[in-house]
């Protein structure tokens, strides 16, 4: 084509797959493609297309390496692993956890950070600011996003410990450290954690989601300064940008049985997800700004009546499976992460129909954890 | 259906507004207000006072024109229907629609990508970029080049390079 503009309208529309090779093309083919802008934009078209593909990652160990597997879901008839990225060696692999994915580029923490884009293959790796706690006196938050004014990554680190007792739920001896890590920010020499103003409450778990310049963590406001009647539960959010942390409400639930919690982003918005003994609720926030929710879908069926529970606690006993809402294809399949045993299966909200899409027995990453994921040419 | 004829038809004959755009190649073709104005091109002339007249599209020939306005006499046509009618069906309609229309050979393509971006038609430009990723997406480097007329600039020392880099795209 003649045309530079029309050339770059054809290529923000192809698959990074075919982007790669089209580098070989020729030099102006090339550069077009590795322009910064051009990432920028592909990335944009492809979180509007609803018909853009989704791709899941399992990590697993083969020959004693990490072994990140991106698998196609696209075709619901034939999902099949179409990319693997070995991270090399590591050593307390069992502990390695995956965060949501940010702009195509995955994040594991463990002994060792891994910053990854899968696609492109770059890869960072750094270290905790301190090792993973194994005793019962720290809490750990880990978040990692996106700046958009500056272009940058981040990855925050918030640890709460108690200096003196044995338990983070000793209230009275808690000090509260939190440290920013910047990628992409000075050379490999001069990247290091910076200490910052911690969130002045523990982040009750691991998990964080990403969303608009904003990470996400449920915490725990029995010991927040501020008052929530309702709950013991709030949702804290770090800014990227400004580097400080913020708290509201999450939904009123309705269940008082509730078991299990956690925020996933649906549809580009943040949702809150209760899970009961046989239910699940999934509220929804219009307005991040506002902060108000509407419980947008609750969800029956998806529970396994096939396995037994192994512990014969009468808590445990309730804990016959979970799930996971992961992503919501063609405006009526909501897709989840169900277990055990371990399943990707689409839940068709108007007619409640389950279907498996995935059995992760059968493939090769074995056990592993999941996360939706986007493709981008991003580099950090 | 395009209401195309190379002779002036009078303006006053039909109650609602027409326009006449007149190809590179001198033909001359009155469509409604509604169909021109899907082109943003033409919105602009008409805003800026160009619109009583016969308007000229100096980079398309009658032949992409009269397809052209087939494209935005539908659009126009299914965008009243999915106001009235509500979305589902109208959707279905203008893929399907869509889909049909754009089932043209790689020259007629690349004329209709050209007059689209000319004409500031969004709708036409992304059905049109689209279709010809979807026929790329899966071609290698050197069928690209043939596509496309290009002449490969690299060094074959720098291709091996990119193609190292990169070696599972190409698998």
């Amino acid at each position: 084509m003649e045309s530079a503009e029309t050339l770059l309208e054809i290529l923000l529309r192809c698959p990074c797959k075919s982007l790669l090779r089209f580098k070989c093309v020729c030099k102006s083919w090339c550069s077009m493609i590795n322009d910064p802008y051009f990432t920028y934009r592909h990335l944009q078209k492809r979180k509007t297309r609803q018909e853009s593909m989704h791709l899941m990652f399992l990590h697993g160990q083969v020959d004693g390496s990490v072994v990140l597997y991106l698998v196609d879901t696209s075709s619901s008839t034939s999902p099949h692993v179409w990319q693997r990225t070995t991270l090399g060696s590591y050593r307390n692999q069992k502990s390695l956890m995956i965060l949501p994915s940010v702009n195509g580029l995955i994040c594991m923490y463990g002994d060792f950070i891994f910053i990854i884009n899968p696609i492109t293959k770059q890869i960072a790796t750094f270290q905790p600011p301190c090792p993973r706690p194994d005793v019962l006196n720290h809490e750990v938050a880990i978040g990692f996003g996106f700046d958009p004014h500056t272009k940058q990554y981040k990855m925050v680190h918030a640890i709460c410990r108690n200096y003196r007792g044995i338990f983070v739920s000793d209230e009275d001896n808690l000090i509260y450290e939190c440290r920013v890590f910047t990628l992409g920010g000075g050379s490999s020499t001069t990247c290091s954690w910076r200490r910052i103003n911690p969130p002045s409450y523990p982040l009750r778990d691991m998990n964080s989601v990403y969303l608009d310049g904003k990470i996400y963590w449920i915490g725990d406001s029995r010991r927040c300064s501020r008052f929530y009647p309702l709950n013991d539960l709030i949702v804290v959010f770090f800014d990227v940008g400004n580097e400080t942390f913020g708290d509201f409400q999450p939904p009123t639930l309705t269940s008082g049985l509730m078991y299990s919690k956690c925020l996933v982003v649906l549809k580009d918005k943040l949702c809150f997800v209760e899970l009961c003994v046989n239910q699940l609720d999934i509220w929804m926030m219009e307005d991040c700004n506002k902060h108000t929710w509407t419980k947008e879908y609750a969800i029956i069926g998806l529970e396994r009546y096939d396995i037994a529970p192994e512990v014969p606690s009468p808590w445990m006993s309730r804990l016959k499976w979970t799930a996971f809402p992961m992503y919501i294809q063609e405006e009526d399949d909501i897709v989840f992460y169900i277990f055990p045993p371990t399943e990707i299966v689409s839940y068709n909200i108007k007619n409640n129909k389950v279907s498996t899409l995935l059995r992760l027995r059968g493939c090769p990453a074995g056990e592993g954890q999941i996360v939706h994921f986007r493709e981008s040419l991003v580099r950090f | 259906m395009a209401s195309s004829s190379s002779s002036l038809p009078s303006p006053s004959s039909s109650s609602s507004k027409k326009f006449i755009l007149r190809s590179s190649d001198g033909k001359h073709f009155e469509v409604d207000e509604a169909v021109a104005l899907q082109s943003e091109m033409i919105k602009q002339m008409v805003e800026d006072g160009f619109g009583g007249d016969v308007i000229p599209l100096l980079n398309v020939s009658s032949i992409v024109l009269s397809k052209v306005i087939d494209y935005c006499k539908k659009h126009v046509e299914l965008d009243f229907k999915k106001k009235m009618d509500g979305d589902n069906e109208a959707h279905e309609e203008i893929k399907n629609w869509d889909s049909e229309y754009i089932n043209v050979g790689v020259d007629e393509l690349y004329h209709l990508i050209m007059a689209a971006n000319y004409l500031h038609i969004k709708g036409l430009l992304d059905l049109t970029c689209q279709k010809v990723a979807d026929i790329i997406k899966g071609k290698q480097p050197e069928q690209i080049r043939k596509i496309f007329n290009i002449e490969n600039d690299f060094t074959p020392e720098e291709e091996q390079e990119i193609r190292k880099e990169h070696s599972w795209a190409f698998e």
